[in-house]
């Protein structure tokens, strides 16, 4: 049994399932700030939003796929767990620092737009 | 059999840590819906998707914590120690999410405060304007 094949396996299908949950809430809620660009053309912003989701999608799935570079040797069931603990870790960390990020500069455009 | 061990403490540690997020951040944002409301002034539909947002935020980040430091260690296989490793481990994650929980009221009443900054001008301008 190669734990190294599992582990890669797992870690894809936990990181796509966290991406993919983040990605639609931050769709589904940011639809409303990207409607604020454009006052008056809901649909060209909602395609806008549309565009924005897809390339978030493709960048860190992407990333995650680069990241499969570079496991140890994965040996017993226990450092299977510690490792894949760590690197899914480290995937959600960088996520939230990058939503943060997000979520302030949204905030402080649209302070200016609704002032 | 010291395998079996760390394992149950994976086991202990990891509801523990995802409980304590999730009941930590339903308090948190249940009740910084207000002031979200008074930072934007009203708009309540911008109120909402930055209330979801941050929610949002709040668990990624404090459950790549918790997994971040989930590693045991403990050099004799023994229950008391790792009772003590899980105690270690729990407790400064505990103090982690409260200084997160303050810090996140910081930026409550930080925002609030700046809205109401910028309000008072137009505030004071106005009856001055009438009159």
């Amino acid at each position: 049994m190669n734990y190294n094949l599992l582990g890669y396996g797992i870690f894809i299908a936990i990181i796509v399932f966290i991406i993919v949950v983040v990605g639609k809430i931050c769709y589904r809620n940011g639809n409303i700030f990207v409607a604020e660009l454009i006052p008056g053309h809901l649909d060209l912003c909602q395609q806008i939003n549309k565009s924005l989701l897809v390339s978030y999608y493709l960048v860190n799935i992407g990333y995650c796929a680069m990241t499969l570079v570079g496991w140890d040797r994965i040996n017993s069931p226990l450092q299977l767990i510690e490792v894949m603990a760590l690197k899914v870790a480290t995937i959600v960390c960088i996520l939230s620092v990058l939503h943060f990020l997000n979520i302030y500069l949204l905030t402080s455009t649209i302070h200016k737009l609704i002032k | 059999m010291e395998t079996t061990k760390i394992l149950i403490g994976y086991a202990v540690y990891l509801p523990v840590a995802l409980f304590l997020t999730l009941y930590v951040s339903k308090t948190l944002f249940k009740n910084s819906k207000i002031y979200m409301l008074d930072i934007f002034k009203g708009r309540e539909e911008i109120a909402n998707a930055t209330n979801k947002l941050f929610e949002t935020g709040f668990y990624l980040l404090n459950i790549g914590f918790a997994l971040l430091i989930m590693k045991i260690s403990i050099y004799t296989d023994s229950y008391q120690n790792l009772i003590e490793a899980l105690g270690s481990k729990i407790g400064g994650f505990s103090i982690y999410l409260g200084i997160m929980l303050f810090l996140n009221l910081y930026f409550f009443f930080r925002g609030k405060r700046k809205a109401k900054e910028s309000q008072t001008p137009a505030i004071d301008i106005e009856p001055a304007y009438k009159s």
